[in-house]
C-alpha cells in the first residue's frame, strides 16, 4: 500500500533511535532509589486495627494566622488502590493543594486487607471504621461536623455515610465518584452483570488485589503498549521517569479487597443498581440518597474510562440538596490526582467552595 | 536386608549392593524385580489402610514412580534389546498415568462410591473451564481479524485522502488504536457481556471444585479446614461489630457523666433516619475553576448554616488551691507543669474540670498538637485528685 511511507533505511534509524533511548535510559531506571508512598508529611492521629487516620501538617503560617478553615476535611479514599495517589509527589499533591488552600485535611488509609477482615460488611466500614475517623476529628477539634471529601468508591462510601450520619457531614466533596452503575459505556457494570458474586466470594474471600489490577488494565488492555512505547521517550530524564514509575508503582500496589463488601458492591450497585431505583439495605440501615442534603460538590473527568461522567453526574437528580455544584476535568479517572493542570485548579476550587460554606 | 519405606530408594539401594556384592546382572536383576514387587505391594496396602481408617496420616509420600521405574529399568536394561527399551518406555508411561489416576481417588476420602463422584465433579468444572477458556480465546482470534480489516480500510481511507503514515510508531500506534477500538466494541456486546461472565465463574468452579477436594483430604487427617476457620473469622467479625457498639455506648455514657462544673459538651450528632423531602427544582451551579495566579477568595458564608463558632471560653480562674505535683501526670514534665501554672492551673482538680473546649484552646495555646487529649491528662488528672 502506498499509504506506508517509510523507507527501510527509516524503519532502521527509528529501531536504532528506540534501542538509544532506550539504553541511555535504562541507567536511570536502574539508578531510581525506593519510592515513596506519598511525600506530605502528616501525623498518624488514630489507629485501629490496619486502619490509620492520617493528620497532614499544615503550613505554620497558615495556622497561625488562623487562616486555616476551622472544619477539617477528611479525605474517604477507595477500598481499591491505595491513599497516597492523592499525594504523589510534591508538584503532583492533591493533599498538598488541599493544604495551601487552607484546608485542615485528614485522610483515612485503609491498610492492606487480610484473612481476618474477610467478613467486614460495607456496614462496619460506615458505622465503625468512617464513623470512628469522623468521631476522633470531632472530639480532636471540639466540633460536631466535618467536611468528607470522598475519592471514587470512597466517594461512594462518602455519599452512603452521610445518608446515615446527616449530622456529622457539613459539606460533602466526591471526586470520579460512581453513582449510576447502568449508565451507556459503564464496562467494568457490563462486565460484572452474569458474575455470579456469591460463587466468588464463597470461593476466593477476599478478592486478591492482583486480580482487581488485572481486572482495570483488561478495561483497556492495549493502551499498556502505547504507554511504555511512551516511557521509552522520557526514560533519559530522570525526572520524568520517576514521575512514571510513581504512578506505575500505585497502579499495581493493589490491596485484596474485603470479602464480604465486595460481595454488596458486587451485587447491589454493579448488579442491581439497587440505590439508583430506591433505597438500599446495608445490615441494618437504610441508604437513601434522598437523606443528602448537605452542600455537595461532584467532581467528575470528562474523559473518565473507569467512572463515565454520566455516572457520577446522575447523583445531581438523586439528592435533596439545594446547593448541589459540578466541577468537571478534562481528563481520565486519576487526571485530577496526576495531572499538573489539575494541581492548579481543582484543589483551590474545592478551597474555595468549602470555605464558603 | 532393604529395610526402606521409599520405592526409589530400593534402587539406590540395589545400586550400592550391585557395586558391593559384585553380582552378574541377571542374579541382581532378579532380587531387584522381586523387592520391587513386594516394595509395592505394600506400600499401597498400606495407603488403602491409612484412607480408610479416619484421623490416620500416612507416614510415606507419593512415591514419584515414574522416577522409580525409570531407575530400576535403567539399571536392568543393558542388556535389553531397542525393542524391549520402547515396549518398557510404554508402559512406564501408561504406570504413571495409571498412578496419577488413583492418586486422585486417594486424595479425595471417603469410600469409593464419593471419589468416584469428588473426582468426576471436579473434571467436569476443569473441563467447563477449559471449554469457556477456549470460547474466550476464539473470540480475541476474531477480534484480530476484524482489527487487521480495519486497519486495511483505515489505510484505504487515508490512501484516498491523499493521507500517509510517516513512520513505523505512527503505523504502530494506529495498530493499537484499532485494535483497542475492536476489543472495547465487543467488550460492551451482549456476547462480551456473556462470555466474561461464563470465563470468570467456569475458573471460580474451578477453584472451588480443588478447595472441596483439598477441604475433604484435610477434614480426614483431622487438620482444620478452610470452612472451619470461616466460621471463626465470621464469629470475629460480629464480636468486632458489637465491640464498637459497646464502644459508642461507652463514649456515650462517659459524656454523660462529666463534672458539673465543666461546660456544656457538644453532643455528638446521632444517626438521623430517612425521611423524603420533596426534591426542590434545583439550579445547576457550575463551580469555575479559580484562575492560576489568583488566591481563592474567602467570603463569609451566605447560606443558612454559618460555621461552627468555636466560642472561646474564658480561661479557668487561678484558685485559692493546694498547688499539685503535676508531673505525675503523664506527659506533663517539669516544663510543662510551669506553663500550665502560668495560665492558673495549679492543682489536678482543676485540670480534670477542664471542658472540651478548654482543653481544645489549652492545647493550642502550648503547642500541644493534640498531646493533651491523647494523653488523657483530664482523665489522668481526675484520678489523682479522687486518690487525695
Amino acid at each position: 500500500m502506498s499509504v506506508f511511507k517509510v523507507s527501510h533505511e527509516a524503519i532502521a534509524k527509528e529501531l536504532a533511535d528506540f534501542q538509544n533511548k532506550l539504553l541511555s535510559g535504562v541507567s536511570n531506571l536502574a539508578a531510581m532509589e525506593a519510592l515513596p508512598s506519598g511525600v506530605t508529611a502528616h501525623d498518624v492521629v488514630f489507629e485501629r486495627d490496619k486502619l490509620r487516620l492520617l493528620r497532614y501538617r499544615a503550613n505554620r503560617a497558615d495556622k497561625q494566622n488562623n487562616k486555616q478553615n476551622q472544619t477539617p476535611l477528611l479525605i474517604v479514599y477507595s477500598l481499591i488502590n491505595r491513599y497516597y495517589m492523592t499525594d504523589l509527589s510534591d508538584r503532583r499533591s492533591m493533599v498538598k493543594g488541599l493544604l495551601d488552600a487552607g484546608q485542615d485535611v485528614y485522610l483515612i488509609d485503609w491498610g492492606y486487607p487480610e484473612a481476618d477482615d474477610r467478613f467486614t460488611t460495607l456496614g462496619d466500614y460506615l458505622n465503625g471504621a468512617i464513623d470512628a475517623c469522623v468521631d476522633d476529628i470531632c472530639e480532636r477539634h471540639a466540633i460536631t461536623q466535618v467536611n468528607m471529601l470522598g475519592i471514587c468508591q470512597g466517594g461512594t462510601l462518602s455519599l452512603c455515610y452521610s445518608t446515615l450520619y446527616t449530622a456529622k457531614i457539613r459539606n460533602l466533596v466526591t471526586v470520579v465518584t460512581p453513582v449510576d452503575f447502568h449508565v451507556p459505556d459503564f464496562m467494568l457494570s457490563h462486565w460484572a452483570k452474569n458474575i455470579d458474586a456469591d460463587q466468588l466470594v464463597d470461593t476466593l474471600g477476599n478478592i486478591p488485589g492482583s486480580m482487581l489490577s488485572a481486572l482495570f488494565l483488561s478495561l483497556k488492555p492495549y493502551s499498556s503498549a502505547k504507554k511504555y512505547r511512551g516511557m521509552v521517550d522520557i526514560m533519559d530524564d530522570a525526572s520524568a521517569l520517576k514521575d512514571f514509575m510513581q504512578i506505575e508503582k500505585w497502579i499495581y500496589d493493589s490491596p485484596d479487597h474485603v470479602g464480604e463488601t465486595f460481595r454488596q458492591f458486587l451485587k447491589d450497585f454493579a448488579q442491581e443498581n439497587t440505590w439508583v431505583d430506591g433505597p438500599l439495605k446495608v445490615g441494618q440501615d437504610v441508604i437513601d440518597l434522598q437523606n443528602i442534603t448537605m452542600p455537595v460538590l461532584n467532581i467528575y473527568a470528562e474523559k473518565d474510562h473507569l467512572v463515565p461522567p454520566a455516572s457520577s453526574k446522575a447523583l445531581q437528580g438523586l439528592i435533596a440538596s439545594d446547593d448541589y455544584s459540578e466541577l468537571s476535568f478534562n481528563g481520565g479517572h486519576i487526571g485530577p490526582f496526576v495531572s499538573g493542570r489539575a494541581q492548579k485548579t481543582i484543589p483551590p476550587a474545592i478551597g474555595e467552595w468549602l470555605d464558603n460554606r | 536386608m532393604l529395610q526402606c519405606t521409599k520405592l526409589h530408594d530400593i534402587v539406590a539401594a540395589h545400586n550400592t549392593f550391585l557395586l558391593e556384592a559384585n553380582m552378574n546382572v541377571e542374579d541382581w536383576s532378579e532380587e531387584l524385580t522381586k523387592n520391587w514387587k513386594q516394595a509395592q505391594q505394600q506400600f499401597w496396602k498400606n495407603i488403602s489402610s491409612q484412607y480408610a481408617a479416619a484421623g490416620a496420616s500416612p507416614e510415606t509420600d507419593f512415591p514419584n514412580v515414574t522416577e522409580a521405574l525409570n531407575g530400576w529399568w535403567s539399571l536392568i536394561n543393558p542388556s535389553m534389546s531397542n525393542q524391549a527399551d520402547a515396549t518398557m518406555k510404554q508402559a512406564t508411561d501408561m504406570g504413571k498415568a495409571f498412578t496419577q489416576f488413583a492418586e486422585s481417588f486417594s486424595k479425595v476420602g471417603g469410600d469409593g462410591t464419593q471419589s468416584v463422584e469428588s473426582w468426576l465433579n471436579a473434571m467436569e468444572q476443569g473441563f467447563k473451564y477449559r471449554q469457556s477458556m477456549n470460547s474466550y480465546l476464539s473470540t480475541l482470534s476474531a477480534q484480530g481479524l476484524e482489527s487487521a480489516a480495519a486497519l486495511r480500510e483505515r489505510m484505504a481511507g487515508m490512501e484516498q485522502a491523499g493521507e500517509s503514515i510517516k513512520s513505523l510508531r505512527e503505523l504502530y500506534e494506529l495498530w493499537i488504536d484499532i485494535n483497542e477500538e475492536v476489543y472495547s466494541k465487543f467488550s460492551m456486546s451482549q456476547k462480551g457481556q456473556d462470555i466474561y461472565g461464563d470465563l470468570v465463574n467456569a475458573c471460580v468452579a474451578f477453584q472451588g471444585g480443588m478447595d472441596s477436594a483439598v477441604e475433604s483430604q484435610l477434614k480426614a487427617f483431622n487438620v482444620p479446614t478452610k470452612q472451619a476457620q470461616d466460621d471463626l473469622l465470621k464469629e470475629l467479625a460480629q464480636e468486632k461489630r458489637e465491640n464498637e457498639v459497646l464502644r459508642k455506648r461507652i463514649k456515650e455514657l462517659e459524656e454523660t457523666a462529666q463534672p458539673q462544673t465543666a461546660q456544656p459538651q457538644t453532643a455528638p450528632a446521632a444517626k438521623t433516619k430517612a425521611t423524603k423531602t420533596p426534591l426542590k427544582p434545583k439550579t445547576e451551579k457550575v463551580v469555575k475553576a479559580a484562575p492560576e495566579n489568583n488566591k481563592a477568595p474567602t467570603k463569609p458564608g451566605s447560606t443558612a448554616a454559618s460555621k461552627p463558632a468555636v466560642k472561646a471560653a474564658p480561661a479557668p480562674k487561678p484558685a485559692a488551691v493546694k498547688p499539685d505535683d503535676l508531673t505525675k501526670i503523664k506527659g506533663i514534665g517539669p516544663k510543662f507543669q510551669k506553663s500550665l501554672i502560668a495560665l492558673g492551673i495549679q492543682s489536678f482538680a482543676q485540670l480534670a474540670n477542664l471542658s472540651k473546649q478548654q482543653a481544645q484552646e489549652l492545647d493550642e495555646k502550648l503547642e500541644l498538637n493534640g498531646r493533651a487529649l491523647r494523653d488523657d491528662w483530664m482523665g489522668q488528672a481526675a484520678q489523682l485528685s479522687a486518690k487525695e
